[in-house]
């Protein structure tokens, strides 16, 4: 397997790197299978039993396929190897073990709380901070991203920037414990918060996972962030992200995150900067279309792509029309078997097209 | 027995007495090593860690609901190795992160009503820290790993097979190194050997007939075709036959004496460690060495442990991951036991066994250092008490056991032990016995002074508010007041209540006036002095007052303290000892 990445000098410098390591990877580089593959060999090279490797990845569904990635090269997860979500990391590492004795004043026997106890434990909040007739669940979104990106509730900048959201988020997580509740939103929150308070907490996690793999970086927040950067000196890091791919910063994310990361001079920074997916041309147009020159290239030999122009003028919906009528219509003719759910178009301005089009 | 660095504190909960620890003989050693067995041994299987009722204390009447079988582990100090703290950082317990709980429980089943009754309404369970969903097994056992080497092994057996021999794992490692076609080369010459030896005639008709005699016994398809050879000679087989030779290769070890065997037997097994910690198979390793003493002769018996106890201390690269536990009754191992890691256990009336380390004993470091050196083979036999009277000298050595027989109280037979503390600093010894909780008395003498208080009055007073502290952790008004009080008598009173008792003078002054007098006389006249002191003990046999101390005191030593209270002991036969000798053995004899 490893042979595969010598071709590659990005694979293959993160494939040998020895300290901490970013892979800036754009899509189809390949950058899990190199995540993959030097996990295994980290695995048995670089850790040893009772020791091991953490891998943090955005959803289950990363996880899942980690999983079946690192089973085909033998790596089996459970014991030495930690993969799931950050939310589990922290639930199942640090909350769950060490609730008691890291001081996180968590009622006894608690549990994650549904849909319908957050919304119940939301709406007893909004009646304690804000009252009124107001639909509670139109602040749930903002209150979420208030809590996730200030992490610091002794600082100025929590009390300061929005007072309301900050009163809110307070009586939210009050109304949970009164319930013996968490919500996913604090599990990361919880282990920060742990991991700060108490020096051999981070000692311990440091003995069980001395490194950490981070999958899709760009996407995993502020509280995975200030773990990785502050709390857990002398955990080695390797992680893969690709600033432009971030489709969650509604939730949080912060792509900003890993390019500082990767900025850090202990840090060795690695781009891949092959795109095994398309064509040469098309990877040429989609830094046009980013307005950013990233050297991303297709590999030698790599199919060119054919790339349709249609200029058009006129307002918008005069170019959806068309796009609808004529556009997808022969695109969909050229390669059978596509249907309109695999196909994506990416517009100028932030606004919805497909407005009463079936898909 | 020995403490493992990071296991400080070591208990069986006996909170209480609905809480019962296995017991199946007299004190528990071997209990104590079937209890951590059940936490850290992985050859244990768990149809061996499914206890029975027979294991709950005989103290119990019947087993009810509530009653369980508890053992439980505090380690501390595990945070120093990443491994170590890799395994056990999630057993820490709610309250305290410096310390991890390790337990195992035998109870009965969760989903039963009512009393248990048979032995299958038990089931057990292993968890740390003081949840019962942290378990644990196997993963941690493989690491963190207890081996026993019982007692009465047998050493002889176990080197002659192969599979439960110490020497296979060492030999299998060398060999896994070992080019295969220089083995093939042996293998060949051993078979050329083989067919040399059959050449002979006479070994030939030997092997054929036992192979004829064979064939027809078993018929054709069962012929086993046996025939006569030094070693199998298939070359992945070869190291088999590797055989551990004493004498220069002379002879087998089964013809080692059984001490040598014990011995070699040992030293494999500590090279099996070594090798398991080098390659990172274990992070920590408890040997556990039942009854060392078996086999080994005294001078043996010190040197081994001794080194065993100083390669435990000092490991090589800091602290050395292994722990060696000794249960032993013999005094040789005690001696060269480190001081702070002794544990006791002693079989109390009421409560089962109790256990008292002299880990948790406040000792100076000087009152250690004279510890460390007072604890020879004679003396650590203190340890292994049941009472302890302490004293002065050899004087009071020789004579107290002869006393304590015409009293009716044989101290062989009531285990109790008489010890010199060779002058007059009792204070650390009184201090180490009250923390093992060893019943003792001391005998001092009252050395009156021309200025001043006497010499004993100080020094009861001391070692009562000693005794105080420990027992209390202070000393109160009333008993201050006390220790102080002027009034000689009624101090010496105060002081028997603490086991010390003082007599009027020093012990022969004392013996002399107390009817001894005439024994005295005898025993001093063996000294064969010239004549002026020949003219004092004429003069004190016709007037016994006129008895001079200082110069009675100066033939004594003369003759020697020791020497002079054997002969004395000789002759006495069955006088009365002074009130306050029979005292000091009653108040010991009856704590026993």
């Amino acid at each position: 397997m490893a042979a595969e990445l010598r071709r590659n000098p990005g694979q293959w410098a993160a494939y040998n790197s020895t300290g901490h390591c970013i892979v800036l990877a754009g899509p189809g580089s390949g950058k899990t299978k190199t995540l993959t593959i030097k996990l295994a060999r980290m695995l048995s090279e670089d850790v040893d039993a009772p020791r091991g490797i953490a891998c943090i990845t955005y959803n289950n569904e990363c996880a899942r396929e980690l999983e079946q990635r690192l089973d085909a090269l033998g790596v089996e997860p459970g014991g030495r190897v930690f993969i799931g979500t950050v939310h589990s990391f922290s639930l199942t590492q640090i909350i769950l073990p060490y609730a008691k004795l890291a001081g996180l004043d968590l009622p006894d026997g608690f549990r994650v709380a549904t849909l319908h106890e957050q919304r119940g434990a939301l709406q007893l909040a909004f009646e304690r901070v804000i009252g009124g007739s107001g639909n509670p669940n139109d602040l749930s979104f903002s209150m979420g991203n208030y809590r996730r990106s200030i992490l610091n509730r002794d600082s100025e900048q929590w009390r300061t920037t929005n007072p309301q959201l900050a009163a809110l988020v307070e009586a939210y997580e009050e109304e949970l414990r009164a319930h013996n509740l968490i919500d996913f939103d604090d599990m990361p929150l919880l282990a920060v918060k742990a991991l700060k308070n108490n020096q051999w907490l981070q000692r311990a996690i440091l003995a069980k996972y001395p490194i950490l793999f981070v999958d899709e970086y760009q996407d995993l927040g502020r509280a995975l962030h200030s773990i990785v950067m502050g709390l857990c000196t002398g955990i080695r890091l390797f992680a893969v992200g690709d600033v432009d791919q971030s489709i969650y910063g509604f939730t949080g994310a912060h792509p900003d995150l890993l390019q500082r990361l990767a900025e850090r001079e202990d840090v060795e920074t690695v781009k891949l900067r092959f795109n095994y997916r398309c064509g040469s041309r098309i990877v040429e147009a989609a830094q046009y279309a980013l307005g950013e020159d990233r050297d991303y290239q297709a590999p030698e030999g790599a199919e060119e792509g054919t790339i349709f122009f249609h200029p058009r003028a006129g307002a918008y919906e005069q170019q959806a029309n068309h796009l609808f009528s004529t556009v997808l219509p022969a695109a969909l003719t050229r390669i059978p078997g596509v249907l309109f759910g695999d196909v994506a178009v990416i517009y100028c301005v932030f606004r919805s097209i497909a407005t009463g089009i079936p898909i | 027995m020995c403490f493992p660095p990071f296991v400080s504190v070591y208990h069986k909960r006996l909170e209480s007495p609905s809480h019962a620890e296995p017991k199946q003989n007299r004190v528990g050693k071997s209990n104590l090593l079937s209890a951590l067995r059940l936490i850290f041994d992985p050859t244990l299987p768990d149809s061996a860690r499914q206890l029975g009722l027979s294991d709950f204390w005989d103290g119990l009447e019947e087993p009810s609901a509530d009653d369980k079988i508890i053992v439980s582990i505090e380690v501390q100090e595990f945070e120093e190795d990443m491994d170590i703290l890799a395994l056990l950082t999630d057993y820490r317990l709610d309250n305290d992160p410096q310390t991890v709980r390790l337990t195992y429980e035998f109870r009965p089943r969760a989903d039963l009503v009512g009393n248990p009754t048979t032995e299958d309404d038990y089931e057990f369970v292993c968890y740390g820290g003081e949840s019962e969903a942290k378990r644990f097994g196997h993963e941690l056992r493989r690491r963190i790993t207890m081996d026993v080497l019982p007692a009465l092994r047998d050493a002889e057996g176990d080197l002659a097979n192969w599979r439960r021999s110490p020497l296979r794992p060492l030999i299998e490692n060398a060999f896994r190194d070992v080019d295969r076609e220089e083995l093939q080369e042996i293998s060949e010459a051993i078979e050329a050997a083989t067919s040399k030896i059959s050449e002979f005639d006479e070994v030939r008709s030997l092997a054929e007939s036992i192979g004829e005699l064979f064939a027809e016994m078993s018929g054709p398809k069962q012929d086993i075709k046996p025939c006569l050879g030094f070693s199998p000679t298939d070359p992945a087989r070869l190291c088999r036959n590797i055989r551990l030779l004493i004498d220069e290769g002379l002879r087998g070890i089964n013809d080692a004496s059984l001490g040598s065997a014990n011995l070699v037997f040992l030293s494999l097994k500590a090279l099996e460690l070594r090798q398991l910690i080098v390659e990172n198979r274990r992070d920590y390793t408890f040997l556990a060495i039942e009854e060392p003493e078996a086999h080994l002769h005294p001078h043996l018996q010190r040197s081994v442990y001794r080194h065993l106890f100083e390669s435990v201390q000092e490991g090589e690269e800091g602290e050395s991951p292994l722990s060696v536990f000794l249960t032993t009754h013999s005094p040789h191992i005690a001696s060269v036991a480190p001081l702070r890691s002794i544990l006791l256990l002693r079989d109390t009336p009421n409560s089962g066994t109790k256990g008292c380390s002299t880990a948790s004993i406040e000792l100076t470091e000087p009152e250690e250092d004279d510890l460390s050196r007072y604890l020879d083979v004679t003396r650590a036999e203190m340890l292994f008490a049941r009472g302890v009277i302490l004293v002065e000298g050899d004087a009071e050595r020789f004579l107290v056991p002869t006393f304590a027989k015409t009293i009716g109280k044989p101290l062989d037979f009531l285990g109790i032990s008489v010890c010199s503390v060779a002058g007059t600093n009792f204070h650390p010894y009184a201090k180490f016995l009250t923390g093992l909780g060893i019943p003792f008395s001391i005998i001092t003498d009252w050395d009156p002074r021309q200025k001043g208080a006497p010499l004993g009055y100080s020094r009861a007073g001391k070692l009562i508010r000693m005794i105080e502290m420990s027992q209390k952790g202070a000393v109160s008004a009333k008993v201050d007041a006390a220790i102080k009080n002027p009034d000689y008598d009624e101090f010496c009173v105060f002081a028997e209540e603490y086991g010390i008792f003082l007599n009027d003078y020093t012990l022969e002054v004392d013996l002399f006036k107390d009817e001894f007098g005439p024994f005295i006389i005898e025993t001093l006249r063996e000294g064969e002095f010239g004549p002026i002191r020949n003219g004092w003990i004429e003069e004190w046999e016709s007037e016994p007052d006129t008895v001079d101390i200082t110069k009675l005191l100066s033939l004594v030593d003369a003759i020697g303290k020791g020497r002079f209270a054997q002969r004395l002991a000789a002759r006495m036969g069955e006088l009365v000892p002074p009130a306050y000798i029979s005292q000091a053995i009653n108040f010991v004899a009856d704590l026993v």
